[in-house]
Protein backbone atom coordinates (compact mmCIF):
# COMPACT_ATOMS: atom_id res chain seq x y z
CA UNK A 1 0.00 0.00 0.00
CA UNK A 2 2.85 2.24 1.37
CA UNK A 3 4.73 1.59 -2.48
CA UNK A 4 1.00 2.25 -4.25
CA UNK A 5 0.07 5.75 -2.68
CA UNK A 6 4.17 6.90 -3.37
CA UNK A 7 3.65 5.56 -6.96
CA UNK A 8 0.28 7.67 -7.21
CA UNK A 9 1.41 10.74 -5.49
CA UNK A 10 4.62 10.79 -8.52
CA UNK A 11 1.99 10.17 -11.46
CA UNK A 12 0.26 13.39 -9.98
CA UNK A 13 3.43 15.09 -10.30
CA UNK A 14 4.60 14.20 -13.23
CA UNK A 15 2.15 16.91 -15.39
CA UNK A 16 3.57 19.24 -13.28
CA UNK A 17 7.31 18.12 -13.69
CA UNK A 18 7.00 18.06 -17.22
CA UNK A 19 5.25 21.36 -17.47
CA UNK A 20 8.21 23.09 -15.39
CA UNK A 21 10.86 21.29 -18.11
CA UNK A 22 9.20 23.01 -21.00
CA UNK A 23 9.33 26.01 -19.56
CA UNK A 24 13.08 26.60 -18.84
CA UNK A 25 13.33 25.29 -22.35
CA UNK A 26 14.97 26.67 -24.27
CA UNK A 27 16.95 28.66 -21.69
CA UNK A 28 16.99 31.60 -21.87
CA UNK A 29 18.92 34.63 -20.32
CA UNK A 30 19.11 35.14 -16.84
CA UNK A 31 17.88 38.68 -16.66
CA UNK A 32 14.87 36.96 -18.86
CA UNK A 33 14.66 33.90 -16.67
CA UNK A 34 14.58 35.45 -13.54
CA UNK A 35 11.15 37.11 -13.28
CA UNK A 36 9.51 34.09 -14.55
CA UNK A 37 11.09 32.38 -11.60
CA UNK A 38 10.10 33.76 -8.31
CA UNK A 39 6.78 34.52 -10.38
CA UNK A 40 6.30 30.29 -10.84
CA UNK A 41 5.17 28.35 -7.53
CA UNK A 42 7.94 25.52 -8.06
CA UNK A 43 10.96 27.21 -8.62
CA UNK A 44 13.42 24.24 -7.29
CA UNK A 45 11.73 22.36 -10.40
CA UNK A 46 13.40 24.63 -13.08
CA UNK A 47 16.28 23.23 -13.41
CA UNK A 48 18.33 25.05 -15.62
CA UNK A 49 19.74 23.45 -18.46
CA UNK A 50 22.75 25.57 -19.56
CA UNK A 51 25.09 27.12 -17.63
CA UNK A 52 24.23 30.61 -17.08
CA UNK A 53 27.79 31.78 -17.14
CA UNK A 54 27.79 32.52 -20.71
CA UNK A 55 24.76 34.97 -20.76
CA UNK A 56 26.44 36.97 -17.61
CA UNK A 57 28.17 39.60 -19.83
CA UNK A 58 25.72 42.04 -20.68
CA UNK A 59 26.43 43.21 -24.97
CA UNK A 60 24.08 46.07 -24.38
CA UNK A 61 26.93 48.00 -22.06
CA UNK A 62 29.79 46.88 -24.81
CA UNK A 63 27.49 49.04 -27.36
CA UNK A 64 26.63 52.09 -25.19
CA UNK A 65 28.19 55.40 -26.55
CA UNK A 66 29.86 56.85 -23.70
CA UNK A 67 32.43 59.51 -23.54
CA UNK A 68 34.83 60.59 -20.62
CA UNK A 69 35.90 64.03 -20.07
CA UNK A 70 39.48 64.13 -17.80
CA UNK A 71 40.17 67.62 -16.75
CA UNK A 72 43.71 67.94 -16.11
CA UNK A 73 45.22 68.32 -12.84
CA UNK A 74 43.14 69.70 -10.09
CA UNK A 75 43.41 69.58 -6.02
CA UNK A 76 46.91 70.83 -5.29
CA UNK A 77 48.46 70.07 -8.63
CA UNK A 78 47.38 73.32 -10.49
CA UNK A 79 48.85 72.15 -13.85
CA UNK A 80 50.67 74.95 -16.03
CA UNK A 81 49.97 78.98 -14.93
CA UNK A 82 48.18 80.49 -18.40
CA UNK A 83 48.09 84.08 -16.77
CA UNK A 84 47.88 86.12 -13.18
CA UNK A 85 45.51 83.67 -11.17
CA UNK A 86 44.31 81.24 -13.99
CA UNK A 87 46.13 77.71 -13.54
CA UNK A 88 45.09 75.10 -15.79
CA UNK A 89 43.34 73.23 -13.28
CA UNK A 90 40.49 75.76 -13.85
CA UNK A 91 40.17 76.06 -17.27
CA UNK A 92 40.32 72.62 -18.24
CA UNK A 93 37.52 72.18 -15.71
CA UNK A 94 35.40 74.60 -17.03
CA UNK A 95 35.84 73.61 -20.44
CA UNK A 96 34.95 69.89 -19.46
CA UNK A 97 32.13 71.34 -18.29
CA UNK A 98 30.81 73.10 -20.81
CA UNK A 99 31.92 70.39 -23.46
CA UNK A 100 29.37 68.36 -20.78
CA UNK A 101 26.86 70.16 -21.08
CA UNK A 102 27.37 70.46 -25.34
CA UNK A 103 27.41 66.70 -25.53
CA UNK A 104 24.18 66.43 -23.81
CA UNK A 105 21.92 68.38 -26.06
CA UNK A 106 23.65 66.51 -28.97
CA UNK A 107 22.41 63.52 -27.13
CA UNK A 108 25.96 62.12 -26.36
CA UNK A 109 26.49 60.64 -22.63
CA UNK A 110 29.24 61.74 -21.23
CA UNK A 111 31.22 61.58 -17.77
CA UNK A 112 33.21 64.14 -16.47
CA UNK A 113 36.17 62.75 -14.42
CA UNK A 114 36.13 65.76 -12.02
CA UNK A 115 33.64 68.31 -11.88
CA UNK A 116 35.41 70.88 -9.59
CA UNK A 117 38.55 71.40 -7.86
CA UNK A 118 39.35 67.93 -6.69
CA UNK A 119 42.60 65.67 -6.47
CA UNK A 120 42.46 63.18 -8.66
CA UNK A 121 45.60 60.58 -9.52
CA UNK A 122 46.02 59.27 -13.03
CA UNK A 123 45.26 55.91 -11.48
CA UNK A 124 42.01 57.01 -10.37
CA UNK A 125 41.60 58.74 -13.55
CA UNK A 126 41.98 55.87 -16.38
CA UNK A 127 40.25 53.58 -13.76
CA UNK A 128 36.81 56.05 -14.83
CA UNK A 129 37.75 55.68 -18.03
CA UNK A 130 37.80 51.99 -17.79
CA UNK A 131 35.35 51.03 -15.84
CA UNK A 132 32.71 53.23 -18.35
CA UNK A 133 33.78 50.98 -21.47
CA UNK A 134 33.79 54.56 -23.15
CA UNK A 135 33.96 55.06 -26.77
CA UNK A 136 36.25 57.80 -26.26
CA UNK A 137 38.62 59.10 -23.49
CA UNK A 138 38.85 63.47 -24.45
CA UNK A 139 41.96 64.58 -22.14
CA UNK A 140 41.33 68.04 -22.12
CA UNK A 141 44.99 70.35 -21.33
CA UNK A 142 45.90 73.85 -21.85
CA UNK A 143 49.01 75.79 -22.27
CA UNK A 144 50.46 79.40 -23.01
CA UNK A 145 52.80 77.90 -24.97
CA UNK A 146 53.00 77.86 -29.32
CA UNK A 147 49.45 78.04 -30.46
CA UNK A 148 46.31 76.42 -31.64
CA UNK A 149 45.40 73.08 -30.34
CA UNK A 150 47.78 70.31 -30.04
CA UNK A 151 46.49 66.99 -30.48
CA UNK A 152 48.46 63.94 -28.88
CA UNK A 153 47.94 60.08 -29.15
CA UNK A 154 49.63 57.81 -27.58
CA UNK A 155 53.76 57.00 -28.67
CA UNK A 156 53.30 53.67 -27.38
CA UNK A 157 53.93 51.58 -30.44
CA UNK A 158 49.94 49.88 -31.35
CA UNK A 159 48.98 46.73 -31.45
CA UNK A 160 47.37 46.49 -34.59
CA UNK A 161 43.90 45.09 -34.22
CA UNK A 162 42.16 44.90 -30.44
CA UNK A 163 42.15 41.19 -29.49
CA UNK A 164 38.22 40.76 -28.00
CA UNK A 165 39.55 37.25 -26.21
CA UNK A 166 42.65 39.42 -24.27
CA UNK A 167 41.05 39.57 -20.35
CA UNK A 168 43.62 41.62 -19.30
CA UNK A 169 45.88 44.53 -20.67
CA UNK A 170 49.24 45.79 -19.12
CA UNK A 171 48.25 48.79 -16.89
CA UNK A 172 51.11 51.11 -18.56
CA UNK A 173 50.66 50.32 -21.81
CA UNK A 174 46.42 49.45 -22.14
CA UNK A 175 46.09 52.14 -24.82
CA UNK A 176 48.18 50.02 -26.87
CA UNK A 177 45.53 47.95 -28.35
CA UNK A 178 43.59 51.26 -29.16
CA UNK A 179 46.31 52.63 -31.23
CA UNK A 180 44.65 52.31 -34.60
CA UNK A 181 40.97 53.51 -33.08
CA UNK A 182 42.99 56.61 -31.36
CA UNK A 183 44.33 57.91 -34.54
CA UNK A 184 41.27 57.93 -36.25
CA UNK A 185 39.47 59.70 -33.37
CA UNK A 186 41.97 62.21 -33.46
CA UNK A 187 41.86 62.30 -37.08
CA UNK A 188 37.83 63.09 -36.84
CA UNK A 189 39.11 65.79 -34.00
CA UNK A 190 41.20 67.33 -36.47
CA UNK A 191 38.60 67.42 -39.10
CA UNK A 192 36.30 69.24 -36.93
CA UNK A 193 39.13 72.11 -35.95
CA UNK A 194 39.92 72.59 -39.02
CA UNK A 195 36.97 73.40 -40.93
CA UNK A 196 36.49 76.07 -37.66
CA UNK A 197 39.90 77.50 -38.99
CA UNK A 198 41.70 76.35 -35.77
CA UNK A 199 45.42 75.72 -36.41
CA UNK A 200 46.25 72.09 -35.36
CA UNK A 201 49.24 70.14 -34.31
CA UNK A 202 49.01 66.31 -34.35
CA UNK A 203 51.77 64.96 -32.20
CA UNK A 204 52.19 61.11 -30.19
CA UNK A 205 53.45 61.84 -26.48
CA UNK A 206 53.52 59.61 -23.31
CA UNK A 207 51.70 61.11 -20.42
CA UNK A 208 49.58 59.44 -17.77
CA UNK A 209 47.34 58.73 -17.64
CA UNK A 210 46.62 58.63 -21.38
CA UNK A 211 48.80 54.84 -22.03
CA UNK A 212 46.13 53.33 -18.81
CA UNK A 213 43.37 53.82 -20.75
CA UNK A 214 41.80 51.19 -22.27
CA UNK A 215 39.62 53.00 -25.32
CA UNK A 216 40.28 55.48 -27.65
CA UNK A 217 41.63 58.19 -26.44
CA UNK A 218 43.07 61.75 -27.51
CA UNK A 219 44.61 64.39 -25.38
CA UNK A 220 43.64 68.12 -26.32
CA UNK A 221 46.08 70.46 -25.08
CA UNK A 222 44.81 73.78 -25.93
CA UNK A 223 47.03 76.79 -26.63
CA UNK A 224 46.18 80.71 -27.62
CA UNK A 225 44.77 80.74 -31.11
CA UNK A 226 47.70 83.19 -32.01
CA UNK A 227 49.65 86.76 -30.71
CA UNK A 228 46.27 88.52 -30.07
CA UNK A 229 43.93 85.55 -28.82
CA UNK A 230 44.55 84.38 -25.85
CA UNK A 231 42.81 81.18 -24.07
CA UNK A 232 40.45 83.19 -22.31
CA UNK A 233 39.13 84.65 -25.76
CA UNK A 234 34.96 83.46 -25.24
CA UNK A 235 34.61 83.17 -28.81
CA UNK A 236 38.00 80.72 -29.43
CA UNK A 237 36.42 78.38 -26.32
CA UNK A 238 33.29 78.52 -27.84
CA UNK A 239 35.08 77.38 -31.59
CA UNK A 240 36.69 74.63 -29.88
CA UNK A 241 33.75 73.21 -28.11
CA UNK A 242 31.82 73.04 -30.92
CA UNK A 243 34.20 71.57 -33.00
CA UNK A 244 34.95 68.70 -29.99
CA UNK A 245 31.16 67.98 -30.10
CA UNK A 246 30.66 67.58 -34.03
CA UNK A 247 33.79 65.29 -33.84
CA UNK A 248 32.53 63.59 -31.36
CA UNK A 249 28.98 63.19 -32.99
CA UNK A 250 30.79 62.01 -35.71
CA UNK A 251 32.48 59.75 -33.82
CA UNK A 252 29.51 58.26 -32.50
CA UNK A 253 29.09 56.99 -36.93
CA UNK A 254 32.49 56.00 -37.03
CA UNK A 255 32.79 54.34 -33.63
CA UNK A 256 30.73 51.21 -34.29
CA UNK A 257 32.78 50.03 -37.67
CA UNK A 258 36.12 50.13 -36.20
CA UNK A 259 37.99 47.10 -35.75
CA UNK B 1 147.53 71.99 27.23
CA UNK B 2 143.86 70.94 26.48
CA UNK B 3 142.44 68.94 29.26
CA UNK B 4 141.74 65.06 28.74
CA UNK B 5 138.32 65.28 29.70
CA UNK B 6 137.66 67.80 26.92
CA UNK B 7 139.54 65.97 24.42
CA UNK B 8 136.79 63.13 25.37
CA UNK B 9 133.84 65.31 25.24
CA UNK B 10 135.27 66.49 21.80
CA UNK B 11 135.39 63.17 20.33
CA UNK B 12 132.30 61.69 21.90
CA UNK B 13 130.71 65.02 20.51
CA UNK B 14 132.25 64.46 17.27
CA UNK B 15 131.29 60.93 16.82
CA UNK B 16 127.15 61.95 17.96
CA UNK B 17 127.53 64.34 14.98
CA UNK B 18 128.38 61.70 12.72
CA UNK B 19 126.01 59.34 14.31
CA UNK B 20 123.05 61.64 13.76
CA UNK B 21 124.38 62.89 9.96
CA UNK B 22 123.92 59.15 9.23
CA UNK B 23 120.20 58.89 10.53
CA UNK B 24 119.06 61.77 9.44
CA UNK B 25 120.37 60.54 5.65
CA UNK B 26 118.61 56.69 6.45
CA UNK B 27 115.34 58.27 7.39
CA UNK B 28 115.80 60.90 4.56
CA UNK B 29 115.76 58.15 1.91
CA UNK B 30 113.14 55.96 4.25
CA UNK B 31 110.35 59.45 3.56
CA UNK B 32 111.12 58.98 -0.07
CA UNK B 33 110.53 55.02 -0.60
CA UNK B 34 107.08 56.01 1.67
CA UNK B 35 106.06 59.04 -0.94
CA UNK B 36 106.58 56.71 -4.10
CA UNK B 37 104.79 54.03 -2.58
CA UNK B 38 101.32 56.00 -2.58
CA UNK B 39 99.67 56.19 -6.05
CA UNK B 40 99.95 59.41 -7.89
CA UNK B 41 96.33 60.63 -8.67
CA UNK B 42 97.66 63.36 -10.64
CA UNK B 43 97.76 63.04 -13.94
CA UNK B 44 99.80 61.23 -15.70
CA UNK B 45 99.84 63.25 -18.58
CA UNK B 46 99.34 66.42 -19.55
CA UNK B 47 95.69 67.40 -20.82
CA UNK B 48 95.69 67.46 -24.58
CA UNK B 49 92.90 70.33 -26.18
CA UNK B 50 90.23 68.73 -27.28
CA UNK B 51 89.60 69.92 -31.21
CA UNK B 52 85.72 71.22 -31.92
CA UNK B 53 83.99 68.56 -33.56
CA UNK B 54 80.73 68.99 -35.62
CA UNK B 55 77.74 68.04 -33.52
CA UNK B 56 74.18 68.12 -35.00
CA UNK B 57 71.85 69.35 -32.35
CA UNK B 58 67.80 68.70 -32.39
CA UNK B 59 66.58 72.46 -31.53
CA UNK B 60 62.85 71.91 -30.74
CA UNK B 61 60.27 75.07 -31.41
CA UNK B 62 57.45 75.85 -29.47
CA UNK B 63 55.42 78.16 -31.84
CA UNK B 64 55.36 75.48 -34.69
CA UNK B 65 56.45 71.94 -32.65
CA UNK B 66 58.77 70.87 -34.89
CA UNK B 67 62.29 69.72 -34.21
CA UNK B 68 65.00 70.96 -36.33
CA UNK B 69 68.80 69.78 -37.11
CA UNK B 70 71.55 72.59 -36.54
CA UNK B 71 75.23 72.12 -36.89
CA UNK B 72 77.60 73.11 -34.50
CA UNK B 73 81.40 72.86 -33.49
CA UNK B 74 81.78 71.56 -30.12
CA UNK B 75 84.49 70.50 -28.37
CA UNK B 76 83.84 67.36 -26.84
CA UNK B 77 86.13 64.90 -24.33
CA UNK B 78 87.22 61.81 -25.81
CA UNK B 79 85.66 59.90 -22.58
CA UNK B 80 82.03 58.37 -23.76
CA UNK B 81 79.80 59.55 -20.66
CA UNK B 82 81.75 63.00 -20.10
CA UNK B 83 80.55 63.41 -24.09
CA UNK B 84 77.37 62.63 -24.02
CA UNK B 85 77.06 65.07 -20.89
CA UNK B 86 78.98 67.91 -22.22
CA UNK B 87 76.34 67.52 -25.95
CA UNK B 88 73.61 68.01 -23.93
CA UNK B 89 74.85 70.59 -21.55
CA UNK B 90 75.41 72.56 -24.67
CA UNK B 91 72.02 71.91 -26.13
CA UNK B 92 70.69 73.01 -22.75
CA UNK B 93 73.06 76.11 -23.09
CA UNK B 94 71.43 76.88 -26.63
CA UNK B 95 68.05 76.75 -25.38
CA UNK B 96 68.81 79.17 -22.41
CA UNK B 97 69.98 82.08 -25.06
CA UNK B 98 67.95 85.04 -25.43
CA UNK B 99 64.99 84.54 -28.11
CA UNK B 100 65.23 80.82 -28.00
CA UNK B 101 62.89 79.22 -29.61
CA UNK B 102 61.96 76.88 -26.71
CA UNK B 103 63.19 78.62 -23.54
CA UNK B 104 64.65 77.04 -20.72
CA UNK B 105 66.97 78.50 -17.86
CA UNK B 106 69.72 79.04 -17.60
CA UNK B 107 70.02 76.63 -14.69
CA UNK B 108 69.18 73.68 -16.40
CA UNK B 109 72.56 71.15 -16.62
CA UNK B 110 73.03 67.53 -17.07
CA UNK B 111 74.48 65.76 -13.67
CA UNK B 112 75.75 62.63 -14.79
CA UNK B 113 75.57 60.36 -17.61
CA UNK B 114 75.75 56.42 -16.81
CA UNK B 115 75.95 54.04 -20.22
CA UNK B 116 75.08 51.31 -20.04
CA UNK B 117 74.83 48.02 -22.02
CA UNK B 118 71.45 46.35 -23.49
CA UNK B 119 71.62 42.94 -23.66
CA UNK B 120 70.36 40.76 -26.61
CA UNK B 121 66.73 40.68 -25.34
CA UNK B 122 66.06 43.37 -23.02
CA UNK B 123 62.86 42.63 -22.56
CA UNK B 124 62.79 38.65 -22.69
CA UNK B 125 61.27 36.62 -19.62
CA UNK B 126 62.84 33.63 -20.77
CA UNK B 127 66.70 32.45 -19.19
CA UNK B 128 68.40 31.75 -22.40
CA UNK B 129 72.17 32.56 -22.05
CA UNK B 130 71.79 34.26 -25.05
CA UNK B 131 69.63 36.77 -23.67
CA UNK B 132 72.07 38.35 -21.67
CA UNK B 133 74.86 38.83 -24.73
CA UNK B 134 75.87 42.50 -25.40
CA UNK B 135 74.37 43.78 -28.81
CA UNK B 136 76.91 47.23 -28.96
CA UNK B 137 73.56 48.80 -27.65
CA UNK B 138 74.09 51.24 -24.80
CA UNK B 139 71.29 52.55 -22.86
CA UNK B 140 71.95 56.22 -21.41
CA UNK B 141 70.76 57.27 -17.92
CA UNK B 142 70.76 60.73 -17.77
CA UNK B 143 70.80 62.22 -14.48
CA UNK B 144 68.88 65.76 -14.52
CA UNK B 145 69.37 68.64 -12.06
CA UNK B 146 66.69 69.26 -10.10
CA UNK B 147 66.34 72.94 -11.49
CA UNK B 148 66.05 71.60 -15.00
CA UNK B 149 62.50 70.63 -13.79
CA UNK B 150 61.37 72.89 -11.17
CA UNK B 151 61.90 75.99 -13.98
CA UNK B 152 60.96 73.81 -16.93
CA UNK B 153 57.75 75.13 -18.73
CA UNK B 154 54.66 73.26 -18.22
CA UNK B 155 52.67 71.81 -20.90
CA UNK B 156 52.70 67.99 -22.83
CA UNK B 157 54.00 69.97 -26.25
CA UNK B 158 56.81 72.13 -24.54
CA UNK B 159 57.25 69.37 -22.48
CA UNK B 160 57.49 66.08 -24.89
CA UNK B 161 59.83 68.53 -27.46
CA UNK B 162 62.43 68.79 -24.42
CA UNK B 163 62.24 64.78 -24.42
CA UNK B 164 62.00 64.67 -28.19
CA UNK B 165 65.35 67.31 -28.79
CA UNK B 166 67.47 64.99 -26.15
CA UNK B 167 66.73 61.91 -28.32
CA UNK B 168 67.40 63.11 -31.18
CA UNK B 169 70.24 65.23 -30.53
CA UNK B 170 71.61 61.82 -28.76
CA UNK B 171 71.01 59.80 -31.75
CA UNK B 172 72.27 62.33 -34.27
CA UNK B 173 76.22 61.94 -32.78
CA UNK B 174 76.01 58.97 -30.77
CA UNK B 175 74.20 56.48 -32.52
CA UNK B 176 74.95 53.49 -30.24
CA UNK B 177 72.91 54.85 -27.94
CA UNK B 178 69.40 53.45 -28.15
CA UNK B 179 67.55 53.62 -25.13
CA UNK B 180 67.27 56.42 -22.24
CA UNK B 181 65.93 56.82 -19.01
CA UNK B 182 65.93 60.38 -17.21
CA UNK B 183 66.83 60.71 -13.13
CA UNK B 184 66.33 64.05 -11.56
CA UNK B 185 68.63 64.87 -8.93
CA UNK B 186 69.64 60.96 -8.86
CA UNK B 187 65.74 59.94 -7.94
CA UNK B 188 63.45 58.96 -10.21
CA UNK B 189 60.31 61.24 -10.87
CA UNK B 190 56.81 60.35 -12.61
CA UNK B 191 56.80 63.71 -14.90
CA UNK B 192 59.46 66.29 -16.54
CA UNK B 193 57.12 69.57 -15.40
CA UNK B 194 53.39 67.79 -14.63
CA UNK B 195 53.09 65.98 -18.03
CA UNK B 196 55.68 64.02 -19.78
CA UNK B 197 56.16 61.07 -18.43
CA UNK B 198 59.67 60.41 -17.12
CA UNK B 199 59.51 56.69 -15.64
CA UNK B 200 59.88 55.14 -19.10
CA UNK B 201 62.56 54.28 -20.96
CA UNK B 202 62.61 56.11 -24.73
CA UNK B 203 63.68 55.04 -27.81
CA UNK B 204 66.31 57.61 -29.35
CA UNK B 205 64.65 57.03 -32.76
CA UNK B 206 61.87 58.29 -31.43
CA UNK B 207 63.75 61.99 -31.75
CA UNK B 208 63.77 61.60 -35.30
CA UNK B 209 61.98 65.01 -36.51
CA UNK B 210 60.28 63.41 -39.39
CA UNK B 211 57.75 60.75 -37.62
CA UNK B 212 57.40 63.81 -34.42
CA UNK B 213 54.83 65.99 -35.37
CA UNK B 214 52.97 67.24 -38.17
CA UNK B 215 51.58 70.41 -38.40
CA UNK B 216 48.20 71.22 -40.11
CA UNK B 217 46.52 74.41 -40.64
CA UNK B 218 43.19 75.41 -42.36
CA UNK B 219 43.61 75.21 -45.90
CA UNK B 220 39.96 76.44 -47.47
CA UNK B 221 37.59 78.27 -45.93
CA UNK B 222 34.60 76.78 -47.37
CA UNK B 223 35.72 74.01 -44.89
CA UNK B 224 36.75 71.53 -47.74
CA UNK B 225 40.41 70.70 -46.84
CA UNK B 226 41.65 67.48 -46.30
CA UNK B 227 43.55 67.32 -42.74
CA UNK B 228 46.74 65.31 -43.22
CA UNK B 229 46.51 61.93 -41.64
CA UNK B 230 48.28 61.20 -38.05
CA UNK B 231 51.44 59.52 -38.53
CA UNK B 232 50.63 55.83 -38.61
CA UNK B 233 54.13 54.36 -37.17
CA UNK B 234 55.43 54.86 -33.73
CA UNK B 235 58.16 58.02 -33.72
Amino acid sequence: MHWTRRTKQTWQMLPTLLLALAGSWPPAAPAQQMPAQSASPQPSLAIPLQSPLPAVAPPATELRFVVVLDAAHGGEDAGALLGVGNPEKNFTAALAIRLHASLNTSGIHSILTRDGDTALDNTARATIANRAHAAACILLHATSTGYGVHLFTSSLPTTGQRDPGRAFLPWQAAQADYGTQSLRLESDVNTALTRLHVPVLLARTSIMPLDSMACPAVAIEIAPLDANTPLTDATYQKQIIDALAKALVSWRSDWRMQP
Amino acid sequence: MIPRYQKIILWLLLVSSVLMAAYLIRMRARAQDQLAAVPDAAPMRTPVEAPPVQVTLMIANDADGTLAPVERQVALPAEMTTRVRALLNDLFADYAKPNSPHPLAATSAVNDVFLLPVPANAFSHSNSSTDNLPTGEQIAVINLNGSFVDHHPSGIEVETLTLLSVLGTLHANMPQITQVRFLVDGQTKDTLAGHADLTRTYLTASGVPQATTVTTTATSPDGDSSPQKPPENQP
